[in-house]
């Protein structure tokens, strides 16, 4: 492997994490901004697109804020936590929405969004750590192949 | 001369205000799921009081589009409700859920054809019912499909690339239904 494929190899990795950074930092602004449907419970039918809980407020909130700071420090570890949790309280929401009142408020509209910006969190995180994981210059088996 | 005469013109998706403008439709189309996953309610989805999924899935019955579909509500969906209520909660959620993000975006545009098409003969020929509604939602998830929509200001735009020189069977799975 020439020293070419190898910068070249680097550049692909480093474009791939700054890419999903700013998904990250995408995705945790939308879960952060979504959380303001908590004030939005008399609004008139069409704008009333979600009925977020004030514990769901608070888990898009301050996980939302964490998948922020994952993609702004370059920190793979927090858009994980971010997802994972976004996921279980997304998984929390299915299992009670039978009961009255649920531990989160909200109706199946917050499993949603929680569901959404936890799963696009997740694979952002994931992909992020299998790019992290491979040395550069072998950023996949295809690449290896290019080479001469 | 001739080369130039045969370059392909630029699409309108080169432009970046049309792909903002696609990427607008889809989380308008994910918005109109996620707020009408709400009155999807668990655990009887409105059998009690006949309101709710009960009742809407009921006029496909009552008001029939095609009977065949007719049937398969009365025999099987509506006496089962409890359990296909579950699935249509998901099903929604998901459609909600993954346009909003753009992941697999093509794979859920299809889904949302299918709910659509599930919707529209349920409720075709109901009372008070603007049928231009139902076609227009096919018309969106088609737009969506032919545009394959999330891959601008969408996840599928972010994951693509790696998915791409990935030789893994979910990667090559991901780019087709992305």
């Amino acid at each position: 492997m020439n020293s070419e494929a190898l910068v070249n190899g680097a550049a692909l990795v480093n474009d791939d994490r700054a890419r999903y950074d700013r998904a990250a930092i995408a995705l945790g602004a939308g879960s952060l901004v979504s959380s303001i449907f908590v004030l939005g419970a008399d609004a008139p039918t069409p704008i009333d697109f979600a009925h977020v809980g004030l514990g769901g407020a608070i888990v898009l909130a301050a996980l939302g804020l964490v998948g922020i700071l994952g993609g702004a420090l370059h920190r793979g570890s927090l858009i994980l936590v971010a997802g994972g949790g976004l996921t279980i309280a997304a998984l929390v929401q299915l299992a009670t929405l039978p009961l009255s009142p649920r531990p989160l408020g909200g109706d199946a509209s917050m499993m949603a969004l929680l569901g959404a910006f936890g799963i696009g969190l997740l694979a952002v995180g994931l992909a992020r750590r299998s790019a992290a994981s491979t040395p550069p210059g072998t950023t996949s088996i295809l690449d290896r192949k290019a080479d001469p | 001369m001739t080369a130039a005469m045969h370059d392909p013109p630029a699409g309108p998706l080169a432009s970046g205000l049309s792909r903002g403008l696609l990427s607008v439709v889809r989380i308008g189309v994910a918005v109109m799921w996620i707020q009408n996953v709400a009155w999807k309610r668990p655990p009887d989805f409105g059998r009690a009081d006949d309101n709710g999924l009960f009742f809407w899935a009921g006029q496909a019955v009552e008001f029939p589009v095609f009977p065949p579909y007719s049937a398969f509500v009365e025999v099987l969906f509506l006496p089962s409700i409890e359990v296909v209520g579950w699935i249509i909660l998901l099903v929604e959620g998901g459609l909600g859920a993954f346009l909003l993000i753009g992941l697999a975006t093509r794979f859920w545009a299809v889904v949302g054809l299918a709910q659509t098409l599930a919707i529209t003969l349920s409720v075709l020929n109901a009372p008070h019912e603007w049928h231009w509604s139902y076609y227009l939602m096919f018309l969106a998830h088609l737009a969506i499909f032919a545009t394959a929509a999330g891959r601008w200001f969408g996840l599928d735009g972010v994951l693509r690339p790696a998915w791409s020189r990935s030789s893994g069977r979910l990667a090559r799975a991901m780019v087709r239904l992305s």
